[in-house]
């Protein structure tokens, strides 16, 4: 093995990653060669540089928990907030929207009011009754819809 | 704690036992404080990130597979998380030798070339985080996990989401720089 390829494969060889020939022709170089005998050395000195670990840490555990069971105990809110506005909130806005309707109806023409005819069918609207046609003229109109489109 | 106990901790916490993970976090903070103070070199913001770790970890067990050990995909999140962090703030810092000179004076290129005094020299914790420090984030965390944490190249892999190609060639660039660091300081190097 050349030198320039052992040294190549010098590192590998300290984490045990070579094959058994491959140790064996690196063992007999480094033998002869001093050079890189210096580089396993040094490779050796790297493993005190690294930190060693820290010490165990009650209060670090400690504090985690309690994070983790404070994001626990809020969560059932934030879960409620979530549904309050991604689905109760539209949900009470046309609710609301169809009470305020029928409030501004007037309060005689109230009890005629069906969804057929708020959302333009005109099915439930006798055409032979004129107080009726008048009445859903006067949806059509508040919703925007003109008498030729019914 | 074998990876047969470790999963059927996992399953405990995941159906709800939540105070289960304390016995998880007692097992790896050590190991996961250490590899976030190797990589973002800052005592507070290490033990933030650890934390931090945890946390996501805690969130994110119901999708943990057992495909890897709980710790290397702790080791994953956190690593992440550093990288992050430090591409985030802008941490990565080059600690020229100007750096060094600056800590030990002018004598810094030229140190002691007694064996003695050198070995003392490489033995010095803050000199030798401040050559650990020189490397590329990347570099810093294959180094960490080979040396400090002693993973697996496989596992390695894992972490970083690369291959074992790549962390044959992280390893040794990073090696390679150290030890030219190291000879450099020494005085006996180029």
């Amino acid at each position: 093995m050349e030198h320039k390829e052992l040294e190549d494969k010098i590192l590998l060889l300290r984490d045990g990653r070579l094959s058994r020939e491959e140790t064996r022709l690196a063992e007999a170089h480094l033998a002869d060669c001093a050079e890189c005998r210096a580089l396993l050395a040094d490779a050796e000195k790297i493993k005190l540089f690294a930190a060693p670990l820290p010490p165990a840490s009650d209060r670090f555990v400690l504090s985690v928990m309690s994070k983790i069971s404070k994001a626990e105990t809020e969560s059932p809110l934030n879960r409620f907030m979530s549904l309050l506005l991604n689905w109760w909130v539209p949900v009470l806005t046309v609710e609301l929207a169809f009470a305020l309707l029928l409030f501004l109806l007037p309060s005689g023409q109230q009890q005629d009011v069906t969804l057929e005819s708020v959302i333009g069918t005109g099915a439930a609207i006798s055409t032979a009754d004129t107080a009726q046609d008048q009445r859903a003229s006067y949806i059509s109109n508040l919703l925007g819809v003109s008498a030729e489109e019914q | 704690m074998t990876r047969e106990e470790e999963r059927a901790l996992i399953e405990r916490i995941v159906s709800g036992e939540t105070q289960a993970f304390e016995l998880l976090v007692r097992e790896h903070h050590r190991r996961i404080l250490g590899l976030c103070l190797s990589l973002v070199r800052d005592t507070a913001l290490a033990e933030d990130a650890a934390q931090e770790s945890f946390l996501r970890a805690y969130n994110a067990l119901g999708d943990f597979e057992n495909r890897s050990s709980f710790s290397t995909w702790l080791s994953r999140i956190a690593a992440n998380l550093c990288l992050e962090l430090l591409r985030r703030e802008g941490r990565r810092r080059e600690e020229s030798l100007d750096a060094l000179t600056e800590n030990f004076g002018d004598a810094a290129p030229a140190l002691p070339r007694e064996p003695q005094n050198a070995a003392r020299d490489l033995e010095n914790r803050d000199m030798a985080q401040r050559l650990l420090a020189r490397l590329a984030p990347e570099s810093r965390l294959a180094v960490t996990l080979c040396e400090v944490q002693g993973f697996s190249y496989e596992e390695i892999a894992e972490v970083m989401d690369c291959t074992l190609d790549s962390v044959k060639a992280r390893l040794r660039r990073a090696r390679l720089e150290m030890i030219a660091e190291m000879r450099r300081l020494e005085g006996r190097g180029a």
